[in-house]
């Protein structure tokens, strides 16, 4: 621990900290179409420094973790309202890092955002626990010296689907794909196809619409024309929902589908129409492993509902990260960063760990499945666990894509 | 290849209903009394969230949550015919307060006012029922499919919907063509001084067809509404922006020019969807309306010149 | 008469005299820029640093920043409303095209903030000038329209055919900014200031912005008063007429929007310097529409205008919307107070457009003007 005593003591953005308390900043979209999830995110945000600084939930079974702040300095949580806007999101978290001085931050929902995130966290030299956003640019292209990404990436619920898939619907299916016409979209479909070609399947066709657009009726009508077995939807939100509603207005209510990132802000609007689709979250609480019930009952102590993947996925990151912290024996970014590329941990989502490539996580992918609306006025849950598919099942290569278009800069003074 | 031309045809009048449905309303206030009313998106808007708090009982997020579950559950039936007779109410109140003080100021006043009290609305509903997106959960008459000539299966509810707009159509272009209001309407805006001189109240026919242009912007939140996902911002990405294009296009004043645009726009929209894709086809549509003004300033059936 | 009103009557004539300097000096040509480097001088300091004010107004430096590029916008905006009566609902092109233009030549070539500037500005007019040639010979309304759509095809198009070039929905980050004057100097952007002019003004970034906005602010300060000034006025009045009088109305329309599209080029290639990032929603119709409600409310009839109303606008946007305070009694009911900065922003906006064109300018015009002849009257009767 006494280590580079020269290095250490180097300036290096918000480092050394001032006074007694250290900052952790969250940056989500708290107003909003996707303020569904980011509500919740925040909500275990909060939980997490509360543990932290006085203990209870995971903490307690952290040896790393002491329950009274973390290396002796109290956790101040500082909050930002990114509206799921770059803009103000650039804004809020330059604010948290001028004025709060931060040497953390997590939260958020929006991928544009996370990116936008990424070159100013590399800048300030502030930790950037990117959580939820599913895009693989993230730890691809546009992977960031000081990002660690510890949610799935879409090639990571890709695989899982590809493990599950077939077991659910059948050998030798024929699928269709509809998909939001940009990158995300884009990549997810290449990704898909390949892997569930790997597996037997065969894709039929693709028909890509516009993102922001919600009249589906052309992708159907393209969708009816092959008579698929399986639908590969890469939506999500409000356009999800509509297209899930217009599908079903077209006979295809029975079409089994599956849509790669399944969360509350595209759950909510859909309803009824996305009973038994399939696709992928970060945790279940139903799942994971036996700490997973010892966070759901102290969240639902606090707040009076179950939590989900966005409260469980910054939760831990404000954890596994204050472990990192105590693990180097300081604050100092740039060793907190490197302490974090090799960094392994076991909270409830099941084992996890980064790697110094691309900054991605190996981690299990939980494969959940819709809900109908009476389960889900029993539950206040939207989704119900099918299967957790393990890191080692799900992890890809740095060789391979998005790991491969990952040039990681080097952390610069 | 039957099948293949029925597709193509439904498609097309599918995405046409809409746009003309949206822009119908705004059309009639523009055109007959050359009133910019951004705020038709609101009504729009209004309608749809009306239609699902007459037709249900809704969970709602925002302020009202506390007050959830909100609704008369009266169906899906009453509420497409409440819906309309209450934004005609609205219509007129709006009328009244809003738009007659405005009508001596310039268009672009008129515009920027409407432009205000639209986002004022949506901020209200947002603050009030949540920003998520509502669907409409349709009774079995009204969703599901059809099919035709036992291949291909068309989505009920549009089938409706293409029918319907056709019959308010018709039935607009009765009131302009046959009734004394509609004949007092038309001139007054050829000059509305003259009209009252002559002893007709062109006021009153002025509310009258402000009040019919409301009732259509809910009607069109109650039919094209469920076919998508409610929320608040709707009213100015749905509604707004393909109305102005179609109202613009087609030539102000003339709803012939707004059902033309409508189908126009969406046969572009269709046709190079499906030969590129969904972004192509928005930028097709956009380029649509640049080069229609750039070859004719005033829209297709547009007058020679438009006086502010 | 007596020595007591002798005085009396001189000191009538000096104070009466002191309001008349006053008027003299405001209307004077270098008042505005005197003004605009004045306010420039201080704002940082006073939103960020200032001891009691900025902790009350909870402002920060990169807002501050963030205010007077965008200000730089709305100037830039105002000047095709205010001198032609043409209200653009797709400005956002110009604002995206200068900011993305600035982003790949930084990419691609070198990321000189002077060249930045200037080839954000020249790509901006380019279009300005294409655009131009089609929009202007549109009805108001319909030019209104129109430019959104125009705007709108330039989001799609970077959103995803061109999103190899743009970045797509992620836009360009981490953009490559170098010191200025290709390094000589070594004048990095971000390099501190020396001393007290750190307190002021943090950075030579800040001072590169403030110099464009004073030279924005004279430049359009210049058209307002220079014949130009008096022409636009003509065709703003009445178009008709200008043109039957024998003023070439085609070609001061044309002008009025080059130097508009310029001018916002221009602020948008300052975002791209000073967020190291261009972004997809610089493209989109809500970015537009923010701009003309910053104007509006502002005041379009005057050079400050815009400024406030980019000031106020960015405030509820990003301070106020995070206020979490509630109101006591209804507070469980209405939430924070901080949700509701979009309604009451748009409320004031419609409420200025139907009752006081000039905005919150004309607002304050108004209350000076009253206090003034209260002081008047005070210093009157002694």
């Amino acid at each position: 621990m006494a280590g580079c005593a020269g290095d250490q003591e180097q300036p290096l953005g918000n480092y050394p900290i001032d006074g007694d308390t250290v900052g952790y900043g969250f940056n989500g979209p708290l107003s909003g179409i996707l303020a569904a999830d980011g509500e919740q995110q925040r909500d275990g945000f909060e939980l997490a420094i509360d543990h932290l600084n006085n203990g209870g939930g995971l903490v307690d079974h952290i040896d790393d973790l002491s329950g009274d702040g973390v290396l002796d300095y109290e956790v101040e949580g500082y909050t930002g309202d990114t509206e799921g806007d770059e803009n103000v999101a650039t804004d809020t978290l330059e604010r948290m890092i001028d004025r709060d001085e931060i040497m953390f931050f997590t939260g958020g929902i929006s991928s544009s955002v996370e990116v936008a995130s990424i070159p100013i966290a590399a800048d300030n030299h502030v930790v950037h626990g990117a959580v939820f956003s599913h895009t693989g640019e993230i730890t691809g292209t546009d992977c960031g010296p000081y990002t660690f990404r510890s949610a799935m990436s879409a090639r990571t619920s890709a695989e899982a689907l590809a493990e599950v898939l077939p077991e659910l619907f059948g050998e030798d299916q024929e699928f269709f794909q509809i998909y939001l016409d940009y990158a995300y979209g884009q990549s997810n479909r290449d990704h898909m196809q390949a892997l569930m070609e790997d597996e037997g399947w065969t894709q039929v066709g693709t028909s890509a619409i516009a993102y922001g657009e919600t009249d589906h009726e052309t992708q159907i009508n393209d969708l009816a024309s092959e008579e698929p077995d399986v639908l590969v939807f890469t939506s999500m939100g409000d356009a999800m929902a509509s297209g899930l509603s217009q599908l079903a207005d077209r006979g295809f209510e029975d079409l089994d589908v599956v849509v790669p990132l399944l969360s509350a802000f595209s759950m909510e609007p859909a309803g009824e129409a996305a009973e038994g689709v399939v696709g992928t979250a970060n945790w279940h609480p139903s799942g994971g492993t036996d700490w997973s019930d010892d966070f759901t009952e102290a969240f639902e102590d606090e707040y009076g509902y179950t939590p989900g993947q966005a409260a469980m996925e910054v939760y831990d990151a404000c954890l596994h990260y204050s472990a990192a912290v105590e693990e180097n024996g300081s604050f100092h970014p740039e060793e907190v960063a490197e302490t974090l590329e090799t960094f392994e941990w076991e909270y409830a989502m099941g084992e996890m760990g980064y790697r110094e490539c691309d900054h991605q996580a190996t981690r299990p992918a939980y494969v959940v499945e819709g809900v109908d609306e009476e389960t889900y006025e029993d539950t206040g849950i939207w989704l119900d666990l099918v299967e957790e598919i393990p890191g080692s099942e799900t992890e890809y290569s740095c060789d391979e894509e998005p790991a491969s278009n990952c040039e990681m800069p080097a952390r610069e003074d | 290849m039957i099948d293949w031309a029925i597709s193509f045809t439904y498609l097309v009048l599918s995405y046409a209903s809409v746009f003309i449905l949206v822009a119908i309303g705004f059309s009639i206030a523009f055109g007959s009394l050359r009133f910019v009313n951004l705020a038709h998106g609101a009504l729009y808007l209004i309608g749809a969230y009306l239609g699902l708090f007459v037709a249900f009982e809704m969970e709602v997020g925002g302020i009202a949550e506390a007050w959830s579950p909100i609704g008369l559950g009266w169906g899906f039936a009453a509420a497409l015919l409440l819906v309309p007779v209450a934004l005609f109410a609205i219509g007129i109140v709006m009328e009244r307060l809003i738009a007659k003080p405005m009508y001596d100021r310039s268009m672009l006043d008129q515009l920027l006012v409407t432009f205000g009290i639209l986002i004022v609305v949506q901020e209200l509903i947002a603050i009030l029922f949540g920003r998520r997106g509502y669907t409409y959960d349709r009774p079995g008459w009204a969703s599901g499919a059809i099919s035709v000539s036992g291949v291909t299966s068309l989505n009920r509810w549009r089938v409706y919907v293409i029918v319907l707009t056709v019959l308010t159509l018709l039935l607009l272009y009765a009131f302009y063509k046959f009734t004394d209001i509609g004949l007092a309407v038309r001139a007054g805006t050829e000059d509305d001084e003259m009209v009252e001189l002559l002893g007709i109240r062109v006021g009153r026919a002025f509310m009258l067809i402000f009040a019919i242009g409301a009732a259509y912007a809910g009607l069109g939140g109650i039919l094209a509404g469920p076919i998508f996902t409610v929320n608040p911002e709707i009213g100015i990405t749905e509604v707004l922006i393909p109305a102005l294009l179609v109202v613009i296009v087609g030539g102000v004043g003339s709803i012939t020019g707004t059902v033309v645009a409508g189908l126009l726009f969406g046969f572009v929209f269709v046709s190079v969807d499906a030969l590129l894709t969904g972004t192509w086809a928005r930028i097709g549509i956009f380029t649509l309306a640049v080069v229609v003004l750039t070859i004719k300033p005033t829209g297709l059936f547009g007058p020679e010149e438009i006086t502010t | 008469m007596s020595e007591e009103s002798v005085t009396q009557v001189t000191d009538e004539k000096a104070s009466i005299g002191l309001w008349e300097r006053w008027d003299r000096i405001k209307t004077t040509e270098r008042f505005p820029i005197v003004v605009a480097i004045g306010f420039v001088s201080l704002w940082s300091w006073f939103f960020a640093r200032s001891p009691i004010i900025s902790d009350v107004l909870r402002g920060y430096h990169s807002l501050a920043t963030t205010i007077l590029v965008w200000s730089i916008f709305a100037i830039g905006f105002n000047l095709l409303l205010h001198q032609t009566g043409y209200l653009s609902f797709g400005h956002a092109m110009f604002w995206g095209v200068g900011s993305y233009a600035a982003a790949l030549l930084a990419i691609h070539v070198y990321g000189d903030p002077l060249l930045m500037l200037s080839v954000g500005t020249g790509v901006a007019v380019l279009l300005a000038a294409i655009t131009g040639l089609i929009a202007l010979r549109l009805h108001t309304v319909y030019f209104s329209i129109v430019t959104l759509a125009m705007a709108q095809i330039l989001y799609y198009l970077s959103l995803s055919p061109l999103d190899g070039l743009t970045g797509g929905d992620d836009g360009l980050t981490g953009v490559p900014v170098e010191p200025l004057f290709f390094g000589v100097g070594n004048f990095y952007l971000q390099t501190p200031l020396p001393g007290v002019f750190h307190t002021l003004w943090q950075d030579y970034q800040y001072l590169l912005i403030a110099v464009v906005f004073v030279a924005v602010v004279a430049f359009v300060n210049r058209v307002r008063r220079s014949p130009y000034g008096l022409i636009f006025k003509a065709i703003r009045e009445n178009e008709r007429r200008a043109a039957l009088v024998g003023v070439d109305v085609w070609r001061y329309k044309f002008a009025a929007y080059l130097m508009s599209g310029a001018i916002t080029g221009l602020a948008g290639a300052l975002l791209t310097i000073e967020s190291q990032s261009s972004l997809l929603s610089s493209l989109y119709w809500l970015t537009s529409g923010e701009v003309v409600v910053m104007a509006i409310l502002g005041g379009a009839g005057s050079v400050f205008g815009p400024v406030i109303g980019a000031g106020v606008f960015l405030y509820f946007d990003r301070v106020f919307d995070g206020i979490a305070w509630a109101p006591p009694l209804i507070g469980d009911i209405t939430g924070p107070v901080g949700q509701y900065w979009l309604l009451i922003l748009t409320a004031l906006f419609t409420v200025v457009v139907a009752w006081s064109p000039q905005g919150i300018v004309g607002l304050l015009k108004q209350l000076a003007g009253t206090v003034r002849s209260k002081l008047e009257a005070a210093t009157r009767d002694r």
